[in-house]
């Protein structure tokens, strides 16, 4: 229950993310009720992967594929349409989302093709790239969205 | 070795994604500024204690 819940308030917080980039880069928000229908549904099919069919693989492969995608939408909202001199600070910005969802997504790329033993650690390689990615992501993620907009 | 190191690691990660939060919701404070950056900050927090509350329950279900 508790794996459920951790992973439903990562998810969460990344859509979260992405609609709090795009109030504050002055975009067209996203409607909460698709939000609320993607977090639905992605705690249904985890919950399927842990009670229905016990599957790590699959939930793992969810949510690293669905981490990639919002992450994915957090770089483009925050590096799209941007002005000429803020281009430094919000490109790089937003290359840190990128790295995150390009990480995220090969981790779901090598669960699909792996055979993962059902380590609670899974020491693999995929992982250490991960964590620091995300690492840099939230460091990045504060500094760039701390800069005025000009 | 490696089992700790990436255990440590994540830990790390909890404590930087709270900070990091922390700090965009304090500056978020200071500005006056918009709800996007006290979204993204709640947002860091939400993950950060999703990460931490996935951790525990390894660690809950090594030790017990």
């Amino acid at each position: 229950m508790l794996n459920l819940l951790s992973n439903v308030l990562i998810f969460s917080g990344a859509c979260l993310l992405v609609r709090g980039i795009r109030g504050f880069r002055k975009l067209e928000r996203v409607r909460l009720r698709r939000f609320v229908a993607a977090i639905v549904i992605y705690a249904g099919l985890f919950a399927y992967w842990m009670y229905g069919f016990d599957s790590m693989r699959a939930r793992s492969i969810l949510a690293s594929l669905a981490i990639s995608a919002l992450m994915a939408a957090a770089a483009w909202s925050m590096g799209a349409g941007v002005q000429p001199g803020d281009r430094l600070v919000y490109w790089t910005t937003a290359s840190f989302y990128a790295a995150t969802a390009l990480a995220a997504g090969l981790r779901g790329i090598w669960f699909f093709t792996a055979a993962p033993h059902a380590c609670l650690f899974s020491p693999y390689p995929v992982e250490f790239v991960s964590i620091g990615v995300v690492n840099l992501a939230s460091l990045g993620g504060a500094f760039g969205c701390a800069s005025p907009q000009t | 070795m490696a089992d700790l190191d990436l255990f440590t690691l994540n830990f790390v990660t909890i404590v930087n994604a709270y900070l990091s939060s922390g700090a965009m919701y304090f500056v978020s404070r200071l500005n006056g500024t918009t709800s996007g950056m006290t979204s993204c900050a709640a947002a860091g927090f939400l993950m950060a204690t999703g990460l931490l509350l996935r951790r525990s329950a390894i660690l809950c279900r090594l030790i017990c």
